[in-house]
């Protein structure tokens, strides 16, 4: 069985649509790890019909399965509730696929609302199936109200039910958390399109979701899907999920495309007053956790005073850039960019590839077990611990060293930032997926000595 | 009856369910608990024997008598009766009681841990025990089970009420005792299964509550909605169906049947594809009255936009009865109507549309909304939506029609070529104003510069670019962009950026063999550690052993003893990785690797097995032989620089170089010496030739033979083949036929291809299906020689070849692709209705802009994009993108295949229809190749008007009228004479003859420009290489 932790979602009500004087009132339930059922926000959406459609492709995703992968434990991987962050005026739904492939938010704005911020925080919230069947029921000229969370009060008086679900939350499912935005600091804008444009070529996609990569390339004015990797175009591997932006592109102004090197592809929809991120790894098959584009910093020893002063300046920002933070915690720039990316791999701040810029959020999960549970680490660990390592030279720049592998030695060499492993996993992914376990088992080795 | 371990035994012997109930009733926990271990021991054996067959183990520690399936049914019960929560989900859902066993045990003992039991059965035996786990909640032993399986199990149950499944196993052995097979589960003592109504009405809570939550559940409602595919026994009656039991119910009064209605609406609105089927037939079958579907007006209304096919059309029915009844408002129609407008199926759009004429025809006075509504419609591809849909907009005016003028004026450029003109004069009428012009893509002035560029360019490249026949077309004196037709063996084609560069240390060759048994499948990476492992060979440093023991493991394990489907034996042409395994053995261990006299028995140190392969007489079959040579050098340690190593990305070599290397070489080998003639580049040919002047013996002759001089053909067949083939690479060589006759296609003669449609399919994927082959002559019926690798492209059709495989045969013999693509197209048109990946081979060559575009290329490019598989789709479509852009692929040549394959029948159409109008969308000279290329095979259409004959029509007519051009082909015109009737096809036809020439269409500017400007391009780089080759 995979490994997983057990998890409570505890809410002190279902969440749901109910009529109020007026119109409706959109009540989302929240759980909580660090702080009880937190309430976070209390007023009235301006264009109900838009957040309502984003939250239910938020919610749709949260549910499909892109890429069926023998022996996947589906029921498991479907009890994982969204998660909500309130900072800065604006709330941020984050979720996963079932095949932790894809990656969503919804970060709506503070101009989409009307009322008051109880407080900043993150936590689960509650998405069952009536309250999506009502969120389908709300009409774009409907007042409605939204509710995260509640206060105590209302709890008390309130004879709500407390929902209360206990699951076993799988490793995969809380590390897609941690890789996702290491892989999303790393974007850059590449396209701009018109909604009408995007809506075009999400018609043109396949229906179904194909194994190996594919590309966005430019046609005239709009997108195509390619086979081969041109000039400027944008990776898309299992074209078909982008799929699930269609229902939501007629709120669209603009879709931004971020790529980068490493096969990714974050797809922004724009609205007047919110943003949905659609975040895509390199290749259906392939789920955001097994890329271990975050072990390179888990490795480290995060000791250095500066994580902790940017650590301690966090309050719920929506934006987080090195140089402001720089100010507030006094250190260098560089070292509050460095400081976020180890922050961000512990799963305290998040990255809005749209703004290009970290915002707080703390995953509302115990992060001490993902960091422990991360196999390759724990394997570089062990092999550190029983001398698995052979170092053969190693001086500031470069380094070799043989670290036990499967019958086998494995040689592993490093030039400066460079390592090269002649196991079958480096072999095969050439770093793309992270470094392998006797890269990690050297880096800290190395890292030890340095110390 | 005091419970005691003897007298457990005693009542378990027996196998008497019922008395084991008795033994156990009224008994205290810590009474139960001092026989747990035993009844737990019982358990535990006759489940092994029963459900994994196992006689004996370490573990069954039960009596004998527990060891057989018999005793199972009353074991489970004692250990039900006894042991602890935690060791009876050990046991696992196979040991948990017939249902009414469980009850019975379960009630009596009343343990604390009741309600977890009933949510772990739920989930894990969700098909037996929900109306045991729901008997509890009534009588109050348990609340309610709260997990999700709760649903799915209630959803599965109910119908299925009669303990389906948790019958006992039986085990059939053989005259051993050992088990040969296991049947299905026995079935319980009562097979008697109540209609789904009969077991709601006795339990009214779960007609008040339950249903409806059940009804909001994914996974529930997904195992509903495949009832009608349940064939179990017992269920052949619809009364065993929910939908039935639902809507008698409702008739009947027992639930109302406005809650159900909108029970079912809401599961409309997220139904998936599985479900909304069931949640649609189930509002067909309650059929609303028109006052209830009045009420719930934006309800259906939002099924338009349903992503499942079954919602929408439910979706449209209810609007259609909506509108007959006049409860439609035409502002609600127009709110929700957007998603169906832009439907990717034309069916849909158009049914969008009809309903917006029809609202127009009911309400005048929403005709502007209507209007600026229906204008999504411009965003669907077919024209016939938009003529339809500027029907609708015809009818607004006034103020009304500004909001529609505006927004229309902006989307104009998507309306379709032959109603822009349509929407226009609306848009004149509407506004007084007529559309802002788009500025022309390429101006006359823009053009006129391009000219004066293009004049600068000097003969040949000049003439090889056609540049003068591009002017033509712009001023309108030829009605075609003509072709650039690359001459492999004129066109200099090695650029200093694709050089390649050699592996030079152990290190980066250990990486990169790596890769390559890991999976990489670049063919000039797998010539480049050949030909650097050739050469380092003799470079053994003091850790040599411990650097390659990785690379060693890896390459053992994968030569390892195969099987039927396992690895093959190296060097036999099957698989190149396996290949380069076997030269990594021979570099590590000095092993030369080579099959016993024998043939199938394939032996190494390690072992010996039988291949599963034998020899394949193909061009990689030369390859393969090729290494096998390199191998035994290797083995030996000489070093050795290869004749045939790459100089340039594809395994090109600069014929200056190859003069070099052959001057200089010891004792060659005769298949390196080939490949290096196949694989000469045409740069510097003159200067090569003198250079070959010092090359000695037969080699020297062949070269110099190869790089145009005049040479009598010398006694080593294979070496002059070779020289001939990149000599002239179509053209007979009548001195060769002359000294070496008959051997095959493309050795002295030069292979003649022709396309022809045969049914029966090929080899083991023999079938009835028509199918496209590629034939040749002269014919060749079993090679039997390796050393002439261009005959072996001919020598049996393809099976399955892997990128790396087919990408390394495609730098084989590279002045000469229309072999490798032969072999490409025959793969293609085999595998075109195949859903899988595994046979595409490599394409890489089909996108080089110095490949020329032959009938076989363009062939390849057009089976491709009728294939199913998507991605051979899409490299289709990226391929003929390409060929477009680069001016190798004109109308003329593509149209001439197009014909072929358009009067053969055996694709389907609609995917290279639509292919063609995804590329056309990259440029004004993508959409003028494929619309020249359309109307020349549009001759070939058949009379009849079908689906497919609209298709074609509807997407020439758009692009015709879209350049301006009427249908200049008599062939064409003559055939859409013959197209007659009232239908569609016959009006398109008509259309299409009616067109006329347009003189102020900018088009044949902006096509000329995009064709100059990439024509420019290359003149620059050829330039380039000539300059470098100075």
């Amino acid at each position: 069985m995979a490994a997983a932790v057990e998890h409570t979602y505890e809410y002190p009500f279902a969440s749901e649509v109910v009529a109020e004087a007026g119109g409706k009132r959109l009540r989302l339930a929240t759980s909580g790890a660090r702080r009880e059922h937190p309430h976070f926000f209390h007023g009235l959406l301006r264009q109900p019909r838009r957040l309502s459609d984003l939250l239910l492709a938020l919610s749709l995703i949260s549910r499909t399965r892109f890429f069926l992968a023998p022996g996947m434990l589906s029921r498991i991987l479907a009890a994982a509730d969204p998660v909500v962050t309130s900072g800065g005026e604006r709330l941020r739904f984050e979720a996963f696929s079932v095949c932790c492939g894809v990656y969503a938010r919804v970060d709506v704005h503070p101009e989409a609302m009307d009322g008051d911020w109880a407080s900043h925080g993150t936590t689960n919230v509650d998405f069952n199936p009536p309250m999506r069947a009502a969120l389908g029921r709300i009409g774009a000229t409907d007042r409605v109200g939204l509710t995260v969370g509640t206060d105590r009060v209302e709890i008390s008086r309130g004879e709500e039910t407390v929902v209360e679900r206990k699951v076993k939350l799988p490793m995969r499912w809380l590390k897609g958390f941690i890789e996702v935005q290491a892989y999303q600091s790393r974007l850059r804008l590449s396209l701009d399109l018109s909604a009408d444009e995007m809506s075009r070529f999400l018609r043109s996609l396949p229906t179904q979701v194909a194994p190996g990569m594919a590309f966005a390339v430019a046609a005239g004015k709009g997108l195509r899907v390619s086979q081969r990797e041109t000039a400027g175009a944008v990776p898309l591997g299992g074209a078909a999920r982008l799929r699930a932006l269609s229902n939501i592109l007629r709120h669209g102004r603009r879709v931004r495309v971020f790529t980068g090197d490493d096969g990714v592809s974050a797809w922004e929809v724009v609205t007047d007053d919110a943003r949905f991120h659609l975040v895509l790894s390199p290749d259906a098959a392939r789920g955001f956790s097994g890329e271990g584009q975050a072990l390179d910093t888990l490795a480290r020893s995060d000791a250095h005073d500066a994580v902790g002063r940017v650590r301690a300046a966090l309050r719920w920002q929506a934006r987080l850039t090195p140089d402001a933070l720089a100010a507030e915690a006094d250190v260098t720039p560089a070292a509050a960019a460095s400081s976020l990316s180890v922050l961000g791999a512990r799963g305290l701040v998040g990255f809005d590839v749209g703004e290009a810029a970290y915002f707080h959020r703390e995953l509302p999960f115990d992060l001490e077990l993902v960091e422990a549970l991360q196999p390759r680490l724990l394997d570089a660990r062990k092999l550190v611990d029983e001398a698995g390592v052979r170092i053969v030279s190693d001086t500031a720049e470069t380094a070799e060293a043989y670290v036990r592998g499967t019958g086998v030695e494995h040689r592993v060499r490093a030039n400066g930032e460079d390592y090269r492993c002649t196991c079958p996993w480096f072999s095969r992914n050439q770093g793309e997926r992270g470094p392998c376990k006797h890269i990690l088992a050297l880096q800290i080795v190395r890292e030890d000595g340095a110390r | 009856m005091k419970l005691t371990t003897e007298e457990l035994d005693r009542v378990l012997a027996t196998g008497d369910v019922d008395a084991c109930l008795a033994f156990f009733k009224g008994a205290s926990e810590t009474e139960r608990r001092t026989v747990a271990k035993r009844a737990l021991e019982w358990a535990r054996s006759a489940h092994h024997v029963t459900w994994a067959g196992i006689l004996d183990h370490e573990k069954l520690t039960g009596p004998p008598e527990s060891r057989t399936r018999d005793a199972l049914p009353a074991a489970r019960v004692a250990a039900y009766a006894t042991c602890a929560w935690g060791d009876l989900r050990k046991l696992g859902h196979g040991s948990v009681p017939d249902a009414d066993h469980a009850y019975a045990v379960l009630s009596d003992r009343r343990p604390s841990w009741l309600a977890s039991w009933a949510a772990w059965v739920c989930q894990n035996a969700f098909n037996t025990h929900w109306l045991t786990v729901r008997r509890f909640e009534r009588e109050g032993l348990i609340a309610r089970t709260d997990v999700p399986a709760y649903w799915l199990a209630m959803a599965v149950h109910v119908p299925f009420n009669d303990q389906m499944g948790s019958g006992i196993p039986e085990v059939v052995r053989d005259g051993q005792g050992r088990m040969t097979m296991m049947r299905g589960g026995t079935r319980p003592r009562s097979w008697v299964r109540r209609p789904v109504r009969e077991v709601l009405l006795e339990d009214p809570e779960l007609l008040e509550t339950h249903l409806w939550q059940m009804l909001e559940h994914e996974d529930a409602m997904a195992r509903i909605a495949g009832e009608g595919q349940w064939t179990l026994p017992g269920t052949t009656g619809t009364g065993h169906r929910w939908s039935v039991a639902l809507v008698e119910l409702a008739q009947e009064g027992y639930i109302p049947r406005a809650r159900l209605l909108d029970a079912a609406l809401d599961g409309l609105g997220r139904a998936t594809q599985r479900t909304g089927r069931w949640f649609a037939d189930l509002v067909r079958a309650l059929a609303p009255t028109p006052a209830e579907e009045a009420a719930r007006t934006e309800s259906l209304l939002r099924m338009l936009s349903a992503p499942t096919a079954a919602v929408v059309e439910l979706g449209f029915e209810a609007a259609l009865r909506l509108q007959e009844n006049r409860t439609l408002p035409a502002a609600l129609l127009a709110e929700h109507v957007g998603p169906a407008l832009r439907a990717r199926a034309k069916k849909t759009a158009l049914s969008a549309v009809r309903l917006l004429e029809t609202a127009v025809r009911q309400d005048a006075s929403a005709a502007g909304v209507l209007a600026l509504a229906v204008i999504e419609a411009f965003e669907h591809e077919s024209a016939a939506v938009h003529e339809r849909a500027l029907g609708v907009i015809e009818r607004s005016s006034g103020a009304d029609a500004s909001a529609a003028a505006e927004r229309l004026r902006a989307k104009l450029e998507q309306v379709a070529p032959s109603q822009r003109a349509r929407a226009e004069a609306w848009l004149q009428r509407a506004s007084g104003t007529g559309p802002v012009p788009a500025p022309a893509p390429t101006t006359s002035s823009e053009l006129g510069e391009l000219r004066a560029k293009c004049d600068a360019v000097t003969s040949p490249l000049r003439d090889w670019l056609a540049l003068d026949g591009v002017s033509e077309f712009a001023d309108g004196r030829r009605h075609d962009v003509p072709r650039v037709i690359p001459d492999p063996v004129r066109w200099p084609r090695l650029d200093e950026g694709d050089r390649i560069r050699p592996i030079d240390d152990i290190d980066a060759l250990i990486d990169t063999l790596l890769q390559l048994v890991e999976g990489a499948s670049k063919a000039d990476d797998a010539e480049r550690v050949v030909c650097a492992m050739a050469r380092l060979v003799a470079e053994r440093p003091s850790d040599f052993a411990a650097r390659t023991a990785p690379l060693r493991k890896r390459a053992l394990d994968r030569l390892g003893p195969g099987g039927d489907f396992g690895h093959p034996a190296p060097f036999l042409g099957v698989d190149p990785v396996t290949d380069v395994c076997a030269l990594v053995m021979a570099w590590t261990d000095g092993l030369a690797l080579a099959r016993s006299p024998g043939q199938k028995l394939f032996q190494t140190p390690w072992g010996s097995w039988t291949a599963p392969f034998s020899r394949q007489y193909t061009a990689h079959g030369f390859l393969s032989e090729r290494l096998r040579r390199v191998s035994l050098r290797v083995a030996e340690r000489r070093p050795v620089a290869l004749l045939s190593e790459p100089t340039h990305r594809g395994g090109w070599i600069d014929p200056v170089v190859a003069v070099a290397r052959a001057a200089a070489a010891q004792d060659p080998d005769l298949f390196d010496e080939i490949l290096m003639l196949l694989r000469l580049a045409a740069d510097g040919s003159a200067r090569a030739r003198a250079d070959a002047r010092s090359v000695p013996g037969e080699l020297g002759a062949a070269l110099r033979y190869a790089l145009g001089g005049q040479e009598a053909i010398g006694e080593t067949p294979a070496l002059w083949v070779a020289a001939a083939r990149t000599r002239a690479p179509r053209a007979n060589d009548a001195a060769l036929e002359a000294r070496h006759p008959g051997l095959g296609p493309d050795a002295g003669v030069a292979a003649g291809y022709e396309f022809r449609v045969v049914r029966g399919g090929r080899g083991w994927l023999a079938n009835d299906r028509p199918t496209v082959t590629v034939e040749w002559t002269p014919t060749l019926s079993v090679p039997e020689r390796l050393d002439l690798p261009t005959v072996l492209f001919h020598g049996r059709h393809p099976g399955i070849s892997s990128t790396l495989a087919s990408g390394w045969e495609s730098t084989l013999w590279l002045r000469g692709p229309d072999a490798f693509l032969s072999t490409l197209a025959n793969g293609l048109a085999t595998f075109l209705e195949s859903q899988g990946s595994y046979w595409q081979g490599d394409w890489e060559l089909l996108f080089h802009p110095d490949t020329p575009a032959s009938p076989l290329l363009n062939l390849t490019i057009l089976l491709g994009l009728a294939a199913k598989q998507p991605n051979a789709g899409g490299l289709a479509r990226d391929a003929l993108s390409a060929g477009i852009e680069d001016g190798r692929i004109d109308g003329t040549s593509l149209g001439q295949v197009l014909s072929f394959i358009i009067g053969a029948d055996v694709v389907t159409h609609a995917r290279w229809v639509a292919a063609f109008r995804d590329v056309a969308r990259v440029s004004p000279l993508h959409a003028h190749v494929l619309q020249a290329a359309l109307e020349q095979a549009a001759a070939d259409l058949p009379a009849a008007p079908s689906a497919r004959v609209v298709a074609v029509l509807e997407t020439l007519l758009e692009w015709t009228t879209e350049a301006g051009e009427p249908v200049r082909s008599e062939r064409t015109r003559a055939r859409l004479a013959q197209i007659t009737g009232g239908g569609r096809g016959a009006k398109l036809a008509r259309a299409l003859l009616a067109l006329e020439e347009n003189k102020n269409a900018s088009s044949r500017t902006t096509v000329a420009g995009f064709a100059m400007r990439a024509r420019l391009l290359r003149a620059d780089r050829i330039t380039a290489r000539t300059a470098a080759d100075r």
